[in-house]
């Protein structure tokens, strides 16, 4: 029944919070609009034909064409797909592992706290772009391998705030008593202290979205990322690179750049909402 | 402070040490000779194979991999960096005119977002909830949202393209290497590097300077009759500051990674720059070298803002 | 105005202080009356919450943002010089910032947390100094080493240069002190000062206080809910509830001859040396209600054992008697008029 209550009043404040609602309201429209990219466009975002190529916006290509000939529009919403998939669960997977971690540095602390803790001060003090190219330097492009090295590089912040979080509430009293109630240490941690860290983890995941996103625009814009034939946001604006391009075919760059803003954008807004629900403080 | 300044030099070492390991070990991952990385291209074409097996003993190439490591480090503290795989070049001397270009520039950017960062948050805190607030508090989001090569393609497009008020990317005019002809190639760059991290600051130092307000001193400071501005930055200014160098220990790296994609943006002939041309050539060897560095010196500058925080606030110092 | 001849050195004269939070108003002082009589102690007692704390900030007004003081007077009088209406001047103005720290001064609650952490406690007791009295800073260090050593501060020529983290509590405390006390002011306005402290600690800073008093004839206003400590300081005390004051009179009149029934509850509650060991203490029934209440008649009736229906209906009016003291309690109004 608390709980209920608490979620209520947790809900109430968010929607009181207009820029938060809005941003999530913006962060929906994005996704469904890429999701059900076939309903607003009709075109292949790969098919190539360099008949109709640098075609200026029409009724029939909304936003124009590429260097290729492509439908800059369906890049766009197909690209969309890629990018916010690679940000979700790149975000979520190194999110699970800060968590474990986490919860296993703070709870049990002693040696391997100390070594999970260093391993992510040298990951934290490490600039993570390099670290990204080094990766993708030995594992090579590709969607899955981008995912799996956004997950290996970035779980330490979440790591970090859990750790805190956990390290704290094991100096409150109600976990000496359900030690004296003989609850098991795992029992303790996942269902006693793993629940009152969700908040601050669910903010983090939900910032780390917009950085994944950020990253992955980052790295495609470098020619790093996705293999090139793959349409996502940052790889539509890897071809703005020549000067020509961006002051003759602005609508190529403006165009994703602009998507992928406005997305992280939303993101952040809804980000700090639910911040300001789950901790009043900041 | 001595002591303190020491301990942190000895707390480098061992960081130092880890990530030169991570390095080495990488190097050990790639295909091919590693004599290949470790001698001149030009002394290599000449050897025999008797020559080469001589060689590795002498490199020590056939010990134990953790004598190859202290062996290697060694090297490396020497400035022999090894050798490119694509131009048969030194690392050393290839790094040689690019470290200060990159230095440069993230130096000058993070100057730029302090000064900014600061006082923009500081302004957005003494006038909570007004207009200016609003305005500063979204322009970070913004910021912080809005993927800095987006910033750089659109500043190229407004200031260097139709504008024609500053070049289009480089690093100096050719023939003119002087400081004073190299500032117009460095606006452009150094204020999209900054953008995210003025954004970032300025956010941390609003709510930083909104705690240190709300605080008990700050009473005391006011019944003293002080007036508001030696409230503010004595008392509060001075104080927010503390935690908000601890953001930018952490906020260092990022911006060092961000030279990476702003050098690519603007020419600009810097360590990222050459990350990204050896990446497209395949040569691990100088990708994972130049990283090396890169990684150090934004070790040895974090651990220096770490020593700023410290002076100013004495339960660090003296602990 | 003569004001040599004047024997108070403060006037508060129905104080209203108000505080916005978000929407609601909240009336944290609504007309507080008392004087302070130069070189006495006046103690404000009373529970938390009952505007104790609010009214001697607001005297300085340094008030939260929030806060602001909606009316009445606070009339100071000053040895030499005009009598000035502290109330008529804002919080950030010239005239209010001249006699913070020099002629009034205030030492607050909790010492862990009112001294700047980053600048050492010589600083901050000469920054107080030299704002008010134009002195070369080796002026200032052998005025604030002496004043350090008179407070009892060990090696206060090393101490001069350390930072409050260094400190104990009690140690702090004895540095807001010195920092209230280096410019000698008139009025030194102690709130709570010994209520983070340990026990030991308290006897030793109240013992302080009141030595620094008697050397400079400094005015004191003390605020505390502790019944014992207004016994041991004060000459005058001032009891409050609910934002206003419901008695006032000398400390022989408030503890031998209480008139307000609060005032009784509030003495029956705190244990007295000399009392039967099967005396039981009593407690004040009830609780004190929010502060954003709307009262239609006496504050205290709800809780009173001799209200009467009258009490709930309208607001009691202040009743004078000769020998000075003051209530506000509707028994006594009938008194006088029967």
């Amino acid at each position: 029944m608390k709980t209920n209550s608490l979620a209520k009043l947790r809900f109430e404040k968010f929607m009181y919070n207009r820029l938060a609602v809005a941003g999530f309201i913006m962060m929906m429209l994005i996704i469904l609009a890429c999701v059900l990219a076939p309903l607003f466009t009709p075109y292949d975002p790969s098919y190539i034909d360099v008949t109709i190529k640098e075609l200026p916006p029409s009724s029939e290509h909304l936003l124009g064409t590429d260097r290729l000939g492509r439908d800059i529009l369906a890049r766009l919403l197909y690209g969309g797909r890629v990018s916010i998939w690679i940000g979700l669960s790149s975000a979520v997977g190194a999110c699970l592992i800060g968590v474990v971690l986490g919860c296993i540095s703070g709870y049990f602390g002693g040696k391997l706290d100390q070594v999970l803790l260093y391993i992510s001060e040298i990951f934290m003090t490490f600039p993570r772009y390099l670290l990204v190219l080094i990766c993708v330097g030995l594992v090579g492009q590709s969607m899955s391998n981008i995912i799996f090295i956004f997950i290996a590089t970035g779980w330490s912040g979440t790591m970090r705030i859990v750790r805190g979080k956990i390290m704290s509430l094991k100096q409150e009293s109600f976990v000496e008593s359900c030690l004296a109630n003989g609850v098991s240490g795992w029992s303790i941690m996942f269902r006693h202290l793993l629940p009152n860290t969700l908040g601050p983890v669910i903010v983090d995941m939900t910032l780390s979205v917009a950085g994944c996103i950020l990253a992955e625009a980052g790295l495609s814009f470098l020619g790093m990322g996705v293999a090139a034939d793959v349409p996502t946001w940052g790889n539509i604006i890897n071809a703005a690179k020549r000067l020509d391009i961006i002051q003759n075919m602005p609508l190529l760059w403006i165009s994703p750049g602009l998507a992928i803003s406005l997305f992280v954008l939303s993101i952040n807004f809804f980000g700090d909402g639910l911040r300001d629900v789950f901790d009043p403080a900041q | 402070m001595l002591k303190y300044l020491a301990k942190r030099i000895l707390q480098l070492i061992p960081k130092l040490l880890v990530i030169s390991l991570i390095i080495f070990l990488g190097l050990q991952l790639l295909p091919g000779d590693p004599i290949t990385r470790t001698i001149s291209p030009e002394i290599y074409k000449y050897m025999t194979e008797a020559q080469m097996e001589q060689l590795r003993e002498a490199l020590g190439l056939n010990k134990p991999l953790i004598v190859q490591y202290f062996t290697w480090l060694k090297g490396i503290l020497r400035g022999d960096l090894g050798y490119s795989q694509s131009s048969g070049s030194d690392i050393a001397s290839m790094l040689k005119g690019r470290l200060p270009s990159t230095i440069e520039l993230a130096f000058f950017g993070l100057i730029v977002a302090n000064i900014l960062g600061l006082l923009f948050g500081y302004i957005a805190a003494l006038n909570k909830n007004s207009f200016i607030d609003y305005l500063f508090t979204t322009l970070s989001v913004i910021g912080i949202s809005v993927p800095e090569f987006f910033f750089g393609i659109a500043f190229i497009m407004f200031f260097a393209l139709k504008l024609k008020w500053l070049p289009t990317g480089g690093r100096m005019a050719a023939g003119h290497p002087e400081f004073s002809s190299r500032i117009k190639y460095m606006v452009l760059p150094v204020f999209c590097l900054g953008i995210s991290l003025i954004a970032t600051l300025m956010r941390f130092t609003r709510s930083s300077m909104l705690d240190v307000l709300n605080k008990d001193y700050i009473k005391t400071a006011r019944s003293k009759g002080l007036n508001e501005t030696e409230i503010n930055v004595k008392h509060g200014f001075r104080n927010a500051l503390i935690p908000v160098m601890t953001l930018l220990v952490f906020r260092l790296p990022i911006l060092v990674s961000g030279t990476v994609v702003i050098e690519s943006i603007f020419n600009y002939p810097g360590m990222g720059s050459m990350v990204l041309d050896a990446l497209s050539a395949g040569d691990m060897p100088v990708v994972m070298i130049t990283t090396l560095v890169i990684s150090a010196v934004t070790l040895v500058a974090s651990t220096l803002v770490d020593v700023l925080t410290a002076m100013l606030d004495p339960r660090i110092r003296l602990e | 105005m003569e004001n040599t001849l004047n024997e108070n050195v403060l006037e508060v004269k129905d104080l209203q202080t108000r505080f916005r939070v978000q929407k609601r108003v909240v009336n944290a002082v609504s007309g507080v009356t008392f004087e302070l009589k130069r070189g006495k102690v006046l103690g404000i007692v009373g529970e938390s919450g009952c505007g104790k704390s609010v009214t001697a900030h607001s005297v300085l007004q340094l008030l939260p943002k929030v806060g602001h003081i909606e009316n009445g007077s606070v009339m100071y009088y000053p040895k030499d010089g005009e009598p000035i209406d502290l109330s008529k001047y804002g919080p950030k103005s010239k005239e209010i910032r001249k006699i913070r720290g020099k002629d009034i001064s205030m030492i607050f609650q909790d010492p862990m947390t009112t001294l700047n952490p980053v600048y050492t406690i010589g600083d901050q007791i000469v920054e107080n100094l030299r704002k008010h009295e134009k002195l070369t800073k080796t002026e200032a260090k052998v005025r604030v080493i002496e004043l350090l050593k008179k407070l009892g501060i060990p090696n206060p020529e090393i101490r001069f240069n350390e930072y409050p983290h260094q400190f104990s509590g009690g140690m702090k405390q004895r540095v807001m002190i010195a920092i209230a006390m280096i410019c000698n002011p008139e009025i030194l306005i102690a709130d709570e000062p010994t209520t983070a402290l340990d026990v030991t600690i308290q006897a030793q800073i109240l013992g302080l206080m009141r030595s620094l008093q008697e050397e400079h004839g400094t005015s004191i206003i003390l605020i505390t809910h502790n019944m014992g400590i207004v016994a041991q300081m004060c000459d005058d005390v001032a009891v409050m509830y609910m934002g206003r004051v419901v008695e006032f009179g000398t400390l022989k009149q408030i503890f031998t001859e209480p008139k307000h029934p609060y005032t009784t509850a509030l003495l029956r509650s705190v244990p007295v040396l000399g009392m039967d060991s099967d005396e039981d203490l009593e407690t004040i029934e009830g609780s004190t209600p929010d502060a954003s209440t709307v009262f239609k008649g006496c504050e205290f009736a709800e809780r009173c054992k001799e209200a009467r229906p009258e009490c709930f209906k309208r607001f009691p009016k202040d009743t004078f008697f000769e020998d000075g003291h003051r209530v506000r309690c509707i028994l006594y109004e009938e008194n006088e008029n029967g």
